[in-house]
């Protein structure tokens, strides 16, 4: 038997038993305790294994990744705040994050609006279902192998060859005279050009949940409202939109925190390169291509810190749902 | 076929792109799963190779296993481990051969956890001296027949592997650089003369305009590098000589230095000039570098040559579509100083041991014979630089004549790294970046010189 497998069998035999047989002894302790009405200890009891694992998969990596964070690129000299300083100061930083804060305004706008007409409009149709069916195809797709496609759909020739790339073909033959345009290496529009992919990606979950929450306005006031002379829009705008706003925050938050940690799909088609790079993706160059742990560790923290509020928010939007 | 060079990146994106030419599925990172080949050698080599395992043995079954950690995939890491099964069935020692696109960080990450292969095929030359330095590399002088390695190494290759006067690493595959294609049906320039001829006939074709040259150096986050090591790099060695090559090598000459500038500026007044370049500079951005020669094949020719390693002249018969073996030449670098002319560039993987056990010394020792090496050329997948090897077992004729000039005992004194695979890695990968950020627009020369020379002095 290889190593490998010996270590598979056992972390599947193992790691069940242990878990079961440190259950059953507990349960023994508990029993005797339990007399005194101590309710909540077999509670921690059980959860405790829980608690260790997130322990040391979640909070002990991000405990180390803070205190890397405040260390050299190859962690062993202390330099206080001096890489979260560089985030903030150095140009290309900067514009790593200026990248960023287009991508979490354009794309939740993108995706929500673009989700919010698909699920309005398709409720009107007999075919719905299927409308919904083609929409939501892209959530199917990982980000990984819609980045390919898309890049062979940005595919750029030099003007007077032969256009293998769908737009600019498409565009070619469709505009007399039309230059084709290098979509992912331009500056001036790459970065709508990436966005737009994650739209494309993103929209259809947008849809489904959209879509579902409007299933859940009442017939009846839309009925009453139509009935007492409101038109089309003054529906939409006094009865369906504000039964949609817990739905759309969550859509909403949803997106930014994709927008936020984006990291695929600019990976994949440019490779950061061009103006193009996120936090995300600097993040992974600053560890894996330029060895600067250190600098990694600080990007790591600001992306969390700049995720967590968004978090906080979307928990919020779904408590309030579940209490009304 | 072979890997590519410096930088985890660009080992993830080349190798992905090479297995994919070889038309082998890859894992998309981390380990990939090796494949079981039907790569077949001549009956004598394996014999002659089983030999050479027994050898190393004194006729005794070992047992065991040794864990081998590569890069390479697919067709190539077919041939491979085909090759060291004469060595498992001689000594009974059962080779664990894993591959990874990431093996820097794997490597570090498995001696952290006290968890080392026992063998690394490496193609990082750096990071092996920092971990001989380290002490985590078992010297392999005693392991591996010295004065044979000594004899039919290139000298060059052999010092990269030694710290401290002790051997710790050889190369056992190389890519040879410093080549610019052709297709002698349309091309009607110098193939021998200088850099100034070349660069004077250049001019002609675009006065008539006609692009003389053709680049392509998408290759994912790894963009680049087929503009630093078949071009910059080319320029500055054939201008400056192995010495200067060295010192800017370690940091000790700058990137904001004449010479570097140099080697930028010469690179930049041609391949910065949509005149000069086939689709100018969104097409060399947008073209991968699979796809950057094609143009040399097209009616009419777009581009009438093209800088790449030894392997494009297998490449493009084998998968460009029409293109047949007679369609490919190819002429070394031209000279710019005389007495630099005959430098020979390459890149390539060593194998180092780092623990020390008897499966692993074995291996190490059985893949620096000539009768292991013998049977890595035959396969058709590798270029080695081991002079013991005949010229004449390679299956093409190109591959003959680069391996008789590599090995050639005149040219093993003359053979020198690649600049870019010694940098320091960051030092690599921002290269790569800034040179693409050049092409774009090469006002900005300055700017990012002073970049590289900041990123250079933080990787010391």
């Amino acid at each position: 038997m290889s190593p490998q497998l010996l270590d598979l069998v056992l972390g599947v035999t193992l790691i069940p038993l242990g878990l079961l047989a440190y259950l059953v002894a507990t349960e023994r302790v508990v029993g005797v305790i339990e007399r005194d009405r101590h309710s909540w200890l077999r509670a921690w009891v059980w959860l405790t294994p829980s608690f260790v694992l997130i322990a040391g998969v979640l909070i002990y990596p991000l405990l180390k990744t803070l205190y890397l964070s405040f260390f050299d690129a190859s962690s062993t000299g202390y330099v206080g705040l001096r890489n979260y300083k560089a985030i903030f100061s150095d140009p290309t930083l900067i514009s790593v994050l200026k990248v960023n804060l287009l991508w979490i305004v354009l794309f939740p706008l993108g995706a929500v609006a673009l989700g919010l007409a698909t699920a309005l409009l398709f409720d009107r149709v007999r075919y719905e279902k299927v409308a919904k069916a083609i929409i939501a195809m892209p959530i199917a797709v990982s980000f990984v192998a819609g980045s390919v496609m898309w890049r062979l759909i940005y595919t750029y020739n030099a003007p007077g060859t032969e256009q293998i790339g769908t737009l600019n073909a498409f565009l070619k033959a469709l505009i007399p005279g039309f230059v084709p345009k290098a979509w992912l290496i331009d500056s001036r529009y790459n970065n709508y050009a990436l966005i737009l992919v994650g739209i494309w990606m993103g929209t259809g979950l947008a849809t489904l949940i959209l879509s579902a929450a409007l299933k859940g306005v009442p017939r009846e006031l839309i009925e009453a409202a139509r009935i007492d002379g409101a038109n089309e829009w003054h529906v939409f705008r006094i009865v369906i939109f504000p039964e949609l706003v817990p739905a759309l925050a969550v859509v909403t938050t949803v997106s930014v925190i994709a927008a936020i940690k984006v990291f695929d799909i600019v990976y994949v088609m440019t490779g950061g390169n061009y103006k193009t790079d996120v936090i995300a993706t600097k993040m992974y160059s600053e560890q894996f291509a330029f060895q600067n742990t250190g600098l990694a560790c600080a990007i790591a923290i600001v992306l969390l810190l700049a995720v967590t509020p968004v978090l906080v928010a979307n928990r919020g939007v779904l408590r309030r749902e579940e209490h009304a | 076929m072979k890997r590519k060079r410096g930088g985890v990146l660009a080992v993830v994106a080349a190798a992905a792109a090479l297995a994919t030419y070889v038309g082998i599925q890859t894992g998309t990172g981390g380990a990939a799963p090796t494949r079981a080949g039907d790569v077949t050698f001549p009956p004598a080599s394996v014999a002659a190779a089983t030999k050479a395992a027994l050898r190393i043995t004194h006729g005794k079954k070992l047992g065991g296993s040794a864990d081998f950690l590569g890069v390479v995939t697919g067709g190539p890491a077919d041939a491979l481990t085909a090759a060291l099964k004469p060595f498992e069935d001689a000594t009974g020692v059962k080779v664990d051969y894993e591959a990874t696109f990431s093996q820097q960080s794997i490597l570090q990450t498995r001696i952290q956890a006290g968890n080392p292969p026992d063998v690394v095929f490496s193609s990082y030359p750096v990071q092996l001296q920092q971990l001989a330095r380290q002490g985590k590399l078992v010297p392999l002088n005693g392991v591996v027949d010295m004065t044979a390695v000594a004899k039919q190494y290139p000298k060059a290759l052999l010092d990269l592997g030694t710290v401290n006067g002790k051997l710790y690493a050889y190369f056992s595959i190389v890519n040879y650089h410093g080549l610019i294609w052709f297709n002698p049906n349309k091309y009607t320039g110098p193939r021998k003369g200088t850099w100034a001829q070349l660069t004077s006939w250049s001019q002609g074709m675009a006065a008539q305009g006609r692009t003389p040259w053709c680049l392509g150096i998408e290759s994912g986050a790894a963009t680049g590098w087929p503009a630093a090591n078949e071009l910059v790099d080319a320029l500055f060695v054939r201008k400056y000589g192995a010495a200067l090559a060295t010192q800017w090598e370690q940091g000790k000459l700058k990137w904001t230095s004449p010479q570097v500038r140099w080697a930028w500026q010469t690179f930049g007044s041609i391949f910065t000039n949509p005149k000069m370049v086939a689709g100018g500079a969104a097409a060399i951005a947008s073209t991968n570098f699979l796809a950057a020669g094609n143009g040399l094949f097209s009616s009419p020719a777009t581009c009438f040559l093209l800088a790449q390693e030894q392997w494009y002249g297998e490449f493009a018969p084998a998968l460009v579509q029409g293109v047949k073996p007679t369609d490919v030449a190819y002429f070394r670098f031209p000279s710019i100083t005389p007495k630099y002319k005959d430098l020979q560039m390459v890149d390539g993987n060593q194998i180092a041991l780092l623990r020390n056990r008897a499966q692993g010394k074995a291996l190490v020792a059985y893949m620096a014979t000539p009768e292991f090496e013998t049977l890595l050329a035959e396969s058709g997948q590798f270029l080695v630089p081991n002079s013991s090897v005949s010229h004449n077992v390679y299956p093409t004729p190109l591959a003959r004549n680069i391996a008789k000039v590599l090995v050639s005992p005149r040219a093993q004194k003359v053979t020198i790294m690649v600049p870019s695979v010694l940098f320091p890695v960051p030092v690599t990968n921002q290269f790569f970046k800034d040179l693409t950020a050049y092409i774009q627009n090469p006002n900005q020369l300055d700017s990012l010189l002073r970049d590289m020379d900041s990123v250079a002095a933080a990787s010391r």
